[in-house]
């Protein structure tokens, strides 16, 4: 775990779960987060202002829209994740969309297969 | 991290392979004493050694827990120097393999004891011999409280599911991070950042997240410099006196708010069920955990016990070498 603002944490971070999760997890993650934060809750007694315990709310209730979505779950991690990772070279100057990951994905199986075969051909 | 502070309370600068839990939690009745004996009862019944320790230096009184009636000897006895060792203040109990240091009654004395005398007991307790040592920590953020907190791996916070008892338990667990992080500013020599930014946080927040969300923008090296010492603080959680499964619930609650506002790990390990007869027990000084054995609350202390000590990790792994 690194040190980050709340505003920057992905939502598994928000939720406190690893990004492996089963929906389950997913689920009870989401009851414990938000037992935690409702207003009632003595868990934030003294600790957590006002503004701070609603805009944390906010961000589970958004994490757990998208995390317990298997398709919008599928869909962030390709942007948030893999295609940062991955294709962030490839793709500076683009805006992220899934469409554009399988293109660079494709341009880069291109690239690999000319460099093989050059390589290939090289060989004694 | 080579060039750490050796901060003589933190037991993450320990080497030793003894394991120190200390209970504590802030207020005053939320049953550390009666966790402290009754993990240690629990503990000495599966053959292990285990010293406990009465540091509750301004009201001690583990022995009545243990149901045990005055000993001759006590921790007044090496503050005074009337003994040269602490392993010399060691009493017997009625339980086989468990060994306890009692605390004095000559409380007015104790309970103000100065820093070379805190910081020779730390050292002692740290070299003595025994495999497990529970200590059992008074009320109150006092410095002493604190660093006997910060002496154990890992420091059991015992919180009832009251708000009296949650809000002194966050002011606990903020004074022993406060403490770790003033040692790491003092040793970084960061003190006019820190002062800078916690003067401009002081009225808007409680958190110690909101320290480190302001540090990070005024020196990133710094803010995860301090950020990655916290991390060593790893304390566990125990929910005394639970009525039903929301104050289970609760204690997960605390754990999550505690790791984004607190920035540090805690470790919720189960709730101990309210049970009368903890009461009845007391009045009787005989342990809850000799007079009723298969309760539902000394189950659960068991079950504490055994996680705690890592029994539940290794006989999971036994199973699956069996298995495979």
């Amino acid at each position: 775990m690194s040190l980050k603002k709340i505003e920057e944490m992905n939502h598994y971070e928000i939720l406190n779960v690893n990004r492996s999760a089963s929906q389950q997890e997913i689920q009870k993650a989401y009851i414990i987060a938000k037992a935690a934060y409702q207003k009632d809750s003595l868990a934030h007694y003294n600790l957590v202002s006002e503004s701070e315990r609603k805009e944390m709310m906010t961000q589970i209730e958004r994490a757990y829209l998208i995390l317990s979505h298997p398709k919008k779950r599928k869909k962030y991690d390709l942007r948030t994740f893999h295609y940062k990772n991955e294709n962030k070279e490839a793709s500076f100057y683009r805006q992220s969309t899934q469409k554009l990951v399988i293109e660079d994905g494709e341009k880069k199986g291109f690239w690999t297969r000319l460099k093989n075969k050059i390589f290939f051909l090289r060989k004694p | 991290m080579d060039n750490e502070p050796k901060v003589p309370m933190l037991s993450v600068h320990t080497d030793s392979e003894k394991t120190i839990w200390a209970v504590g939690g802030g207020k005053g009745g939320t049953g550390k004493s009666f966790i402290s004996s009754s993990l240690a009862i629990h503990l000495s019944s599966l053959k292990e050694d285990v010293v406990l320790i009465d540091a509750d230096l301004g009201g001690p009184n583990l022995h009545t827990f243990l149901g045990m009636e005055e000993s001759d000897i006590d921790l007044g006895h090496f503050f005074t120097n009337k003994v040269a060792k602490l392993q010399d203040t060691i009493s017997l109990t009625p339980f086989e393999g468990l060994r306890l240091i009692k605390g004095t009654e000559n409380v007015l004395f104790t309970s103000n004891i100065n820093y070379y005398k805190k910081l020779k007991l730390i050292r002692h307790i740290k070299t003595f011999n025994a495999k497990r040592v529970i200590i059992d920590i008074g009320t109150g953020t006092s410095y002493n409280c604190i660093d006997f907190f910060l002496l154990s791996n890992p420091g059991i916070l015992v919180v009832n599911p009251e708000p009296t008892a949650i809000e002194n338990a966050y002011y606990f667990l903020k004074s022993c991070i406060i403490r770790i992080l003033k040692f790491y500013i003092d040793h970084y020599g960061i003190q006019d950042l820190a002062k800078k930014v916690s003067d401009q946080i002081q009225d808007t927040s409680k958190s110690i997240y909101s320290f480190f969300s302001e540090i990070i923008s005024h020196d990133k090296f710094y803010a995860d410099l301090l950020y990655r010492a916290l991390q060593r603080f790893n304390p566990c959680l125990i929910i005394n006196k639970a009525r039903d499964e929301r104050d289970v619930l609760l204690g997960e609650s605390i754990a999550n708010v505690v790791q984004k506002y607190l920035v540090v790990e805690l470790k919720f390990m189960g709730a101990v069920p309210f049970d009368e007869n903890v009461h009845w027990s007391l009045k009787g000084i005989t342990p809850f955990m000799i007079n009723h054995p298969d309760s539902e609350a000394a189950n659960a202390i068991k079950s504490i016990a055994e996680k705690l000590s890592g029994r539940n990790e290794s006989k999971r792994i036994a199973i699956e070498a069996k298995v495979s």
